[in-house]
């Protein structure tokens, strides 16, 4: 037994076995008979790169895709305008800054970090997949399927902004007379605003790209005009419809980098 | 007028068996500028935040104009009492002048009208002649991370002249300033804030400062109150012996 640990325990001998191990599997991986990866979509992936010289620029299609690109907009939009609506207080009354009585306010901390817990843990795609099967396949599945996770992401990061803001001003404030609603006006979210605001925007950029994906459920968009256009093997269309997708997200992002600007200057 | 502004009576504040404060008595009359002297650590910023009302004291009690500063919340009436000014962080660097200057209102402004004002900033008139009263006029739209400290602190000197509490309690307020633009802090600081209605309490830490704007000294060494006198009564080795 002791020769055994004795061996084990010699670093040379463990890493001898350990690169052998991974000759081996990767052997296996390129071999012919077992193979874990296939080379035969090769020629499509060829066939679908070269296509970024062919870009659809029809009139139709554009068409077809600015309108897919506003309702993609539309869904991000509403989701986010909703989740930030009840992000809001749920964050304040998260932050533990609000409620001033010690029990009480740390029975609200507790249940409303779960609630935002539960929220945020289960992918926007899943909740999609939960409501379409409670209200059928209608617009709203994917702004609320958007609005419930990012309730539970936003409200969390707002509570932790509006926590960690420096005392000394909050505590100026409430000598100046201020209750604690109007030190939050004044003092907590002035200096919160700036990360809160620039992270919203960052969350705007992410609604945009999973409201797009909605269309694996079947919810339109320019997710869903990408997902048409590759099972007609048009790739010409499809990275027409991946560069309008990445054209609002580059928008939104300059957009989001001027109101910082502005924010912060 | 004599009668006595602050009373303090036997008060002693502890954090678990940690002494901050102990067994302090003193009051102070309408109208002065009393200077706390003392080493960092000796109780001074405690003692300045109980009398705030933030801070509650363990035992003892301090009553300002009669009021028992412990019974109150931050809010209205604790802000007719005691308002406060200390090193530099009392604004709000993010907002503007104006909005600052105005947060000596929010005693008396509800939440709706303190809101109102966040976005359309009231009484713009009175900020700008306070401001100009304190040589700043012209910053009244600037945002106060954009101002030097010595302008900083004139600005929460204007919001506390708009507050217009009996105390006003200084904690080191021109502790991170140059001494020229020291002398002219506390200059407005004794001018404007020190009236026939209201006192300033003061912690500062150069010895000479103190003597030249205070009329009264109170020090305070590990804890407990050494000496109380009027600075002209104060000598070298009274303060060499409270910094050791």
């Amino acid at each position: 037994m002791r020769l055994v640990r004795d061996l084990f325990e010699s670093k040379k001998i463990l890493t001898a076995i350990l690169i052998v191990a991974l000759i081996w599997s990767t052997i296996e991986i390129f071999s012919t008979e077992h193979s874990i990866i296939s080379f035969h979509g090769l020629a499509t992936l060829l066939t679908f790169f070269k296509s970024i010289f062919e870009l659809d620029l029809s009139f139709t299609f554009l068409m077809i895709c600015i309108e897919a690109c506003i309702r993609t907009l539309i869904y991000a939009f509403a989701g986010l305008s909703l989740a930030i609506l009840m992000a809001i207080p749920l964050g304040i009354l998260a932050s533990g800054i609000f409620i001033h009585n010690k029990y009480i306010n740390r029975i609200a901390v507790i249940c409303l970090r779960f609630f935002l817990g539960v929220t945020r843990s289960i992918h926007e795609l899943v909740w999609a997949l939960l409501l379409v099967s409670v209200i059928g396949l209608s617009p709203m599945v994917a702004v609320l399927a958007l609005t419930i996770p990012y309730v539970g992401i936003l409200g969390r990061i707002y509570a932790e902004q509006l926590r960690d803001v420096p005392d000394q001003p909050i505590k100026a404030l409430l000598t100046n007379g201020a209750n604690y609603p109007k030190a939050i006006l004044y003092g907590r979210v002035p200096l919160a605003l700036p990360n809160i605001t620039s992270y919203t925007f960052y969350r705007l950029e992410c609604g945009i790209r999973s409201a797009a994906i909605m269309s694996f459920i079947g919810i339109q968009g320019i997710g869903y005009q990408i997902h048409l256009s590759l099972l007609d093997i048009k790739f010409g269309q499809v990275w027409t419809g991946l560069l309008c997708l990445t054209l609002m997200v580059v928008i939104v992002d300059l957009w989001s980098s001027r109101v910082r600007k502005a924010l912060t200057s | 007028m004599n009668s006595s502004l602050i009373d303090i009576r036997n008060v002693s504040k502890f954090y678990g068996n940690n002494i901050a404060i102990k067994n302090v008595s003193f009051t102070v009359s309408n109208g002065e500028m009393i200077g706390i002297a003392g080493a960092s650590g000796s109780g001074k910023t405690t003692l300045l935040n109980m009398i705030s009302g933030l801070s509650k004291p363990t035992s003892g009690s301090i009553s300002i104009a009669g009021h028992e500063i412990s019974t109150f919340k931050p809010g209205k009436d604790l802000a007719t009492l005691v308002g406060m000014i200390d090193q530099q962080y009392s604004l709000i660097p993010e907002l503007n002048v104006i909005n600052n200057v105005l947060a000596g209102n929010l005693g008396r402004w509800n939440v709706l009208k303190s809101l109102i004002s966040l976005i359309f900033p009231l009484e713009r008139q009175t900020v700008k002649m306070l401001l100009e009263d304190l040589g700043i006029g012209e910053k009244i739209d600037d945002k106060a991370r954009h101002l030097s400290g010595g302008e900083q602190q004139r600005v929460s000197i204007a919001r506390l002249l708009l507050q217009n509490p009996m105390v006003v309690l200084a904690d080191e307020p021109v502790a991170s300033l140059d001494p020229n633009r020291a002398e002219d802090i506390l200059q407005l600081i004794k001018s404007k804030l020190v009236t026939n209605n209201r006192s300033v309490l003061i912690t500062l830490h150069n010895a000479s400062l103190i003597q030249k704007y205070c009329s009264r000294v109170i020090g305070i060494k590990e804890h407990v109150i050494k000496f109380d006198v009027p600075s002209s009564e104060i000598t070298e080795s009274m303060l060499y012996e409270l910094y050791q």
